[in-house]
């Protein structure tokens, strides 16, 4: 009964006004802190000082943006990040397989994503903030092979 | 049948909004991990490529995490296994974040960026650990 009791929340004095404002003040930000975009306001390392593949597949350049090309599952997935690696989403983002007219890729989720084809090069064209076409072509002829 | 009151006092309050936003978190990476991962503000990225299945098995840690602290929060008794498995994985997760930053694998910009969404919660969680331990007690 009295390990019971010793449980029970109410047992004592009562919480003052500030015990309960610093509860909710801790509580807020131990919520918030996983969903908050604290990092802009950090420095995140210099541009270009990270070259590696995210998503498993190729990574090149456009301009000064970052494009990554993953051929898997018959489907061709193209992510897109800024100077810094933070990704954004381009205006406008089509493929070209060996050469052949641009597929336009539509925006799904979080990546720009289409059917695949077969084919030794893929340039990506990427449209920008201001309207400026950049494009760039990755070779895939080690994977077809 | 024992009984135990369900009303809230500071801690359970700390506990129940913590484990919400984990019991949020978790969901999200359960549901779409491929946006958890370029989304989160917390440059996932850097740790390496994603890995569909892994943010998942994570994701589902932090929904059983978030789940039994917001259960503690309405119930006392609980409060301390709660509070024990919570802290055990947040500081581990902690020390596993030290130790890659330390060796290399991101950069020192990690030591603030990993402050907020990995060393606070760990920190808080043993500290509210000691207040309710304190209260048990007394």
């Amino acid at each position: 009964m009295a390990t019971q009791e010793r449980h029970d929340v109410g047992r004592g004095p009562a919480p003052t006004p500030l015990a309960w404002a610093g509860a909710v003040a801790l509580g807020g930000l131990l919520f918030a802190t996983p969903f908050l975009r604290y990092s802009p306001l950090l420095n995140r390392g210099e541009a270009h000082a990270n070259h590696e593949a995210r998503h498993g597949g190729q990574l090149g350049m456009v301009g000064d943006h970052h494009v990554e090309v993953r051929r898997r599952g018959g489907r061709i997935d193209v992510f897109v990040s800024d100077a810094l690696r933070a990704p954004l989403r381009a205006e406008r983002l089509a493929v070209s397989f060996d050469g052949a007219d641009p597929v336009v890729l539509p925006w799904v989720g979080h990546r720009f994503s289409g059917p695949d084809q077969p084919a030794r090069d893929v340039e990506v064209r990427v449209t920008v903030a201001g309207g400026a076409e950049l494009a760039t072509t990755f070779d895939f002829s080690e994977s077809v092979e | 049948m024992e009984s135990e009151s369900k009303a809230l006092d500071p801690i359970g309050v700390v506990l129940g909004l913590f484990g919400l936003g984990n019991l949020l978190n978790g969901a999200w990476m359960l549901a779409d991990p491929p946006h958890w991962y370029v989304t989160l503000p917390a440059g996932v990225p850097d740790f390496g490529p994603l890995n569909e299945h892994f943010v998942r098995d994570i994701g589902a840690v932090f929904v059983v995490l978030g789940a039994a602290l917001v259960y503690a929060a309405f119930r006392p008794r609980w409060r301390m296994p709660a509070i024990a498995g919570a802290g055990g994985f947040l500081v581990l997760h902690g020390v596993v974040h030290i130790i890659d930053t330390v060796r290399g694998l991101v950069g020192p910009e990690h030591w603030l960026i990993d402050i907020p969404g990995v060393y606070l919660p760990a920190v808080v969680i043993v500290v509210v650990g000691s207040w309710q331990r304190k209260n048990d007690t007394t």
